[in-house]
């Protein structure tokens, strides 16, 4: 589903990502595991067409991001930690609406899908108030909410739970789930070995700009012997 | 591509319009500003000129009796004021004028020559200042009374020694109607400046949310993932960005008209605009908005934050005010063609030709011209910013 190989990325004089390669099988969730500043959120972006990769070639659902990126976006949701993005001055429907419009959907789809969505991630009560005063769970409820409004195939989250709580960040990791299970494929970036362990089928460790190990977690214990994080800490230094 | 740009401008302008800095920097600063502004001059004005209407208080600093003290003491306009210490009287206010008599006044007159009277005046109070004018009025009118007596005794009639009647009048070509008088130069910069700078100041809040806010609250990654082009996006923001400038634009018009109206005498507005000039001044000004709007969105997508983006914008203004103050003296009818190729100074000045009247085709279509590749700039200079990876993700 996910091909990505030999990906380069330079900004002025700093080298990003020296040579990046990995596959992800549809359904699968391949998790990118680094430190801040290692690559992560740079591949990710290159993956959702925010950023044209210097050299490399990455194709999602049999499209080449280079050659054709807004069939390319159709195909993703993306959803970031941090600030959910969520216009305050929006009512949660109108934020998830707006998403829906821009992913081409006609009226009578988006309706459903939000009454859908909003269901599922129980905003019934607030889906029609401005987003503005919401607590940082709801806005990110809204934020995954419009990620899958389009029913996107693909599914990429860079450090999704960063800055959550304990509720939020576990609304967040049953979504991941509730992907997988629809069988969508998901590429998840974090620096939580807990996170990464629990959630993901695979693991890419990502190391200044280059994947130097990847495998799925039994794999990786096994070859060396080590917990994720032993082995995260050898690979990468202290 | 028509349907995302649609989908960007009706979300922002709803999301826009929701904000009470846009109604505060769009309609209510643009509507409110000058009305408030010129009824307060306006009511300066009217409390002065009611102040000089009545009787001006004044007094006399004088060794001996004299003929003129006498006529002042007795004149219409003013009172005479018998001060202790006039000039502690003239600071505090309660005289506007000391009039001080020549010592040998009197026996001057008398010789007939020209006797000495000086009018001492508080320059730092505006009714002092003015009252000087109504004093030396109503010596005038003891000297024109002297002085006829005079040629009276040498059997001169007092026609004799004025040769000439001189009065003023503007001309206008013959079909066509005054275009407002003295009212025209206050009308010929203000209206100008007012149309170079609220497309600014309408726009520039809804720039700064459009882009540096849609980086600060992190909303532009994910609309940056949506199956909209970059350019529907782009373009979408530009057209709300445009709008809010030329509402900026609408309702300080709107003010300057309403200021008019409350304050007559401080803004008068007996101007006449004919239908073309009408076409050109808005044509102008819409070509300015679009500019403004361009190199704002530009800027505010490099900016960082709201605040970041508000540091660079505001000295924009200044840039703009510049070409304003620069023509204020400048003589309309014998501007140089040359000047007509400078931008921004070339629409100031066909504006203030627009007021006046004076249609010069020539100088519409350099201007236009000129406006015409600044639009297409700034267009691209937007785009640019807008997909320059280090300007989209620079934090």
């Amino acid at each position: 589903m996910i091909n990505v190989k030999g990906l380069k990325k330079s900004f002025k004089d700093v080298e990003a990502l020296k040579d990046v390669s990995f596959n992800v099988n549809q359904g699968e969730i391949l998790g990118l595991l680094g430190e801040n500043g290692a690559g992560k959120t740079t591949t990710l972006r290159i993956l959702a067409t925010m950023l044209k990769a210097d050299d490399g070639e990455v194709v999602l659902g049999g499209i080449n991001v280079a050659n054709n990126p807004e069939a390319v976006r159709k195909k993703i949701g993306i959803l970031f930690g941090g600030e959910s993005g969520i216009y305050d001055r929006l009512t949660a429907r109108e934020n998830i609406e707006y998403y829906g419009q821009l992913n081409d959907m006609d009226s009578a789809s988006i309706k459903d899908r939000v009454d859908h969505l909003s269901r599922i991630f129980e905003m019934d009560e607030y889906i029609d108030r401005r987003a503005g005063k919401f607590s940082k769970g709801m806005k990110q409820k809204v934020a995954l909410a419009r990620s899958i409004v389009h029913n996107p195939e693909i599914m990429l989250f860079d450090e999704p739970t960063s800055g959550l709580d304990v509720t939020a960040a576990r609304v967040v990791h049953k979504f991941i789930n509730s992907c997988k299970e629809e069988g969508k494929t998901v590429v998840f970036s974090s620096h939580t070995m807990s996170e990464v362990e629990k959630l993901c089928d695979r693991v890419a460790i990502i190391h200044k700009g280059k994947i130097i190990e990847i495998g799925t977690i039994t794999e990786l214990t096994d070859k060396y012997q080590k917990s994720v994080e032993e082995l995260f800490v050898e690979l990468v230094g202290e | 591509m028509n349907k995302h740009v649609s989908i960007v401008f009706k979300k922002e302008i709803k999301d826009l319009f929701r904000d009470k800095r846009t109604w505060i920097a769009s309609v209510l600063i643009p509507v409110l500003v000058l009305p408030l502004m010129f009824y307060l001059m306006g009511m300066g004005q009217n409390k002065l000129e009611k102040s000089l209407q009545e009787d001006i208080n004044i007094s006399i600093i004088s060794q001996q009796q004299s003929d003129i003290a006498d006529y002042l003491k007795g004149a219409e306009g003013v009172e005479v004021i018998e001060a202790e210490d006039p000039f502690a009287a003239l600071q505090a206010g309660e005289i506007k004028v000391i009039v001080e008599i020549e010592e040998d006044f009197q026996q001057k007159l008398a010789k007939e020559t020209p006797a000495g009277i000086k009018l001492i005046y508080d320059e730092i109070s505006n009714e002092s200042t003015y009252s000087v004018s109504n004093v030396e009025g109503v010596i005038y009118q003891y000297s024109e009374a002297v002085r006829n007596q005079r040629l009276e005794k040498l059997g001169i009639r007092p026609e004799v020694l004025q040769p000439t009647v001189v009065s003023r009048e503007a001309y206008v070509v013959e079909g066509k109607e005054s275009q407002g008088g003295p009212t025209l130069m206050i009308v010929t910069f203000l209206l100008p400046f007012l149309l170079m700078m609220y497309p600014v100041v309408g726009g520039m809040p809804a720039a700064i949310d459009l882009g540096a806010g849609e980086k600060e609250r992190m909303s532009l990654e994910p609309l940056l993932s949506t199956g909209a082009s970059r350019l529907s996006i782009l373009t979408g923001k530009y057209l709300t960005i445009l709008l809010t400038s030329v509402i900026g634009v609408l309702t300080s018009i709107t003010g300057f008209f309403v200021a008019s109206r409350i304050s007559p005498n401080a803004l008068p507005m007996d101007i006449r605009i004919s239908p073309l000039s009408l076409v050109i001044l808005i044509g102008v000004s819409l070509s300015i908005a679009m500019i403004v709007s361009g190199v704002m969105l530009a800027i505010s997508v490099f900016a960082k934050s709201y605040k970041e983006a508000g540091t660079y914008l505001s000295p924009l203004m200044i840039f703009l005010m510049a070409p304003a103050y620069l023509t204020m003296f400048m003589e309309i009818r014998t501007v140089s063609t040359n000047l007509f190729f400078i931008p921004l100074l070339n629409s100031i000045l066909l504006m203030k030709e627009a007021l006046v009247d004076i249609i010069n085709p020539l100088h519409i279509v350099i201007t236009f011209g000129v406006s015409i590749l600044l639009v297409i700039a700034a267009l691209f200079f937007a785009k640019y910013m807008f997909n320059k990876e280090s300007a989209i993700f620079r934090s």
